[in-house]
């Protein structure tokens, strides 16, 4: 099923308290978006999730599995993928060598056909990367590098996929590009999606269900539907 | 100054070169990969001299079970090092992390002063190889095994970081370590990986310096301070780059102490003149990226 339950209290850095409290669920197939301005804390809860800011407690389910205690890196082997932001990738490694590496990094030797498959898929959803194996990752334009972050955390097989401002500082165009494939990855995938996002719009348009952080607190929690027809909320939080 | 004896030159500060570049194989390896300045890396190669040293004066060990031996011996104490030291310090700020490794270099270099004397010692070993004779020029076997030893430490570190899973979680690890946890890497496992590899390293060049130069417990500093400068004449983490860099720091300064007079105290300063001019002209050294930040 792939149902995720998600609580944070206190997150933030030191002394620093930026997020007290933060409640949420998301299941396989749906993609929840975390909306909000600058300093809301949309990164810092989902640092907080994935264990790289301070948290006074967290507590995280997959399913029936208790995710809470797992480090950074084995939240990875748990299939917990987690995209950061700035279209990170691993700079001098080649497109192939970005992919082969993290699937590797998880599984046992010897998982050719099984490398091969999730290879397909991922070209497939990108094919510019298919085009670009052999080159260095970090020569790479930003939009490109995005997808290879991307195609990275799918090659884990991810049940929970967690992304951080995909579309800052890309495009238009290739937003569109970007957010029709993720798209894609919702529907066949199969896992669950959980996305901080500023650009409304384009989040908008592929997402179930959808949170406005403000100062660290959840102003407006509510199905997608809701939301983008509700002039009032929409011009109080977003600004639109 | 004939052909002969330039040659002579040549092949000899080449084979050193094979020494210098086994020191910085190992070193380039761990500072790659973890950004630890280890200056204790001397002191381990100091350590494993000793040892082979040992084994064969007392127990009459060939100096090639000796040099594994080291190799072994040296990456478990590398693995000690990191576990009970190393792994708290990488947390801290860079400037303790470098006080760290220059204390405990300092500290071991003064057990072994207190323990083991600083005399010189010689250790006498018949030739691993028999001499190599290319018409008026002679190799002594000794010096033949360990630029043979030191190539092959060289391919093998590269060959490790380039073709192996850990290579490719190591340059995971040292290009963005926080990413790499999110890949799903034990990024601290991987650094104590890449230390215990360079100090296994560490160790079989000590079987090496025991072949050709006195075993004495200084021994290190000035081979990590070599190895330093071949790092950065090649560019950090640049494995090829080091063997280059190895080379052109040998040949500048057995060159220099064979056809000047008295050049014998000056072939070090020589080589590091040349490494200030290499850094001025290429602060980021012979093959290394630009860096961006």
């Amino acid at each position: 099923m792939n149902r995720v339950q998600v609580r944070i209290e206190k997150a933030g850095y030191g002394d620093l308290m930026v997020v007290p409290h933060l409640e949420f669920a998301v299941s396989g197939g749906e993609l929840l978006v975390l909306l909000g301005p600058n300093g809301a804390g949309k990164t810092t809860s989902l640092r907080a999730l994935v264990g790289t800011v301070d948290v006074s407690r967290r507590t995280l389910r997959l399913d029936d599995r208790d995710l809470s205690r797992l480090s950074t890196w084995q939240l990875a082997h748990a299939g917990v993928a987690f995209v950061p932001d700035g279209a990170r990738c691993f700079a001098n490694a080649t497109v192939e060598e970005n992919l082969r590496g993290a699937f590797e990094a998880l599984r046992p030797r010897g998982a050719q056909g099984e490398r091969r498959r999730l290879l397909d898929t991922v070209f497939n959803l990108f094919p510019i990367l298919h085009q670009r194996q052999g080159q260095l990752a970090g020569s790479m334009s930003g939009g490109q590098r995005q997808m290879l972050a991307i195609a990275r955390a799918l090659m884990i097989e991810p049940k929970l996929l967690i992304l951080d401002e995909p579309s800052a500082g890309l495009a238009p165009k290739l937003v569109e590009e970007l957010f029709e494939a993720l798209g894609r990855i919702k529907d066949s995938a199969g896992c669950a999606i959980l996305m901080a996002e500023q650009n409304f719009a384009a989040a908008m348009g592929i997402a179930d269900s959808c949170l406005v952080l403000d100062e660290g607190h959840v102003a407006l929690a509510g199905p997608a539907a809701e939301i983008r027809h509700n002039e009032r909320l929409r011009v109080a939080y977003l600004g639109l | 100054m004939t052909i002969a004896s330039v040659s002579q030159a040549v092949l000899l500060s080449l084979t050193i070169a094979g020494l210098y570049a086994a020191v910085a194989a190992g070193l380039t390896l761990t500072v790659g990969v973890t950004r630890i300045i280890n200056f204790a890396h001397g002191e381990f190669v100091m350590l494993g001299a000793f040892l082979t040293y040992w084994l064969h004066t007392r127990y009459a060990l060939s100096p090639w079970l000796g040099m594994a031996a080291s190799g072994v011996a040296l990456g478990l104490f590398s693995m000690l090092v990191y576990r009970v030291f190393l792994a708290r310090v990488l947390k801290q700020d860079e400037h303790n992390q470098l006080l760290a490794t220059l204390g405990l270099s300092i500290l071991l270099l003064n057990i072994a002063v207190i323990l083991w004397s600083p005399d010189p010692r010689v250790m006498q070993a018949p030739a691993l190889l028999p001499s190599l004779r290319l018409g008026d020029v002679s190799i002594p076997g000794n010096n033949f095994a360990v630029a043979l030893v030191g190539l092959t430490l060289f391919l093998v570190m590269l060959w490790i970081k380039t073709h192996t899973r850990y290579g490719t979680q190591m340059r995971f690890a040292s290009d963005d370590p926080e990413l790499a946890l999110h890949a799903g890497i034990n990024v601290d496992r991987v650094f104590e990986l890449s230390f215990v590899i360079g100090g296994a390293a560490a160790g079989v060049s000590g079987g090496l310096v025991a072949l050709v130069l006195y075993v004495q417990p200084t021994v290190g500093v000035d081979l990590v301070i070599r190895a330093f400068a071949i790092i950065a004449l090649g560019g950090l983490g640049n494995i090829p780059g080091a063997l280059v860099g190895a080379a052109i720091l040998a040949l500048a300064e057995g060159l220099t102490s064979t056809f000047v007079p008295q050049g014998g105290s000056w072939g070090f300063g020589v080589a590091f003149l040349l490494l200030l001019l290499v850094l001025i002209v290429r602060p980021s050294g012979l093959f290394g990226k630009q860096v961006q930040t």
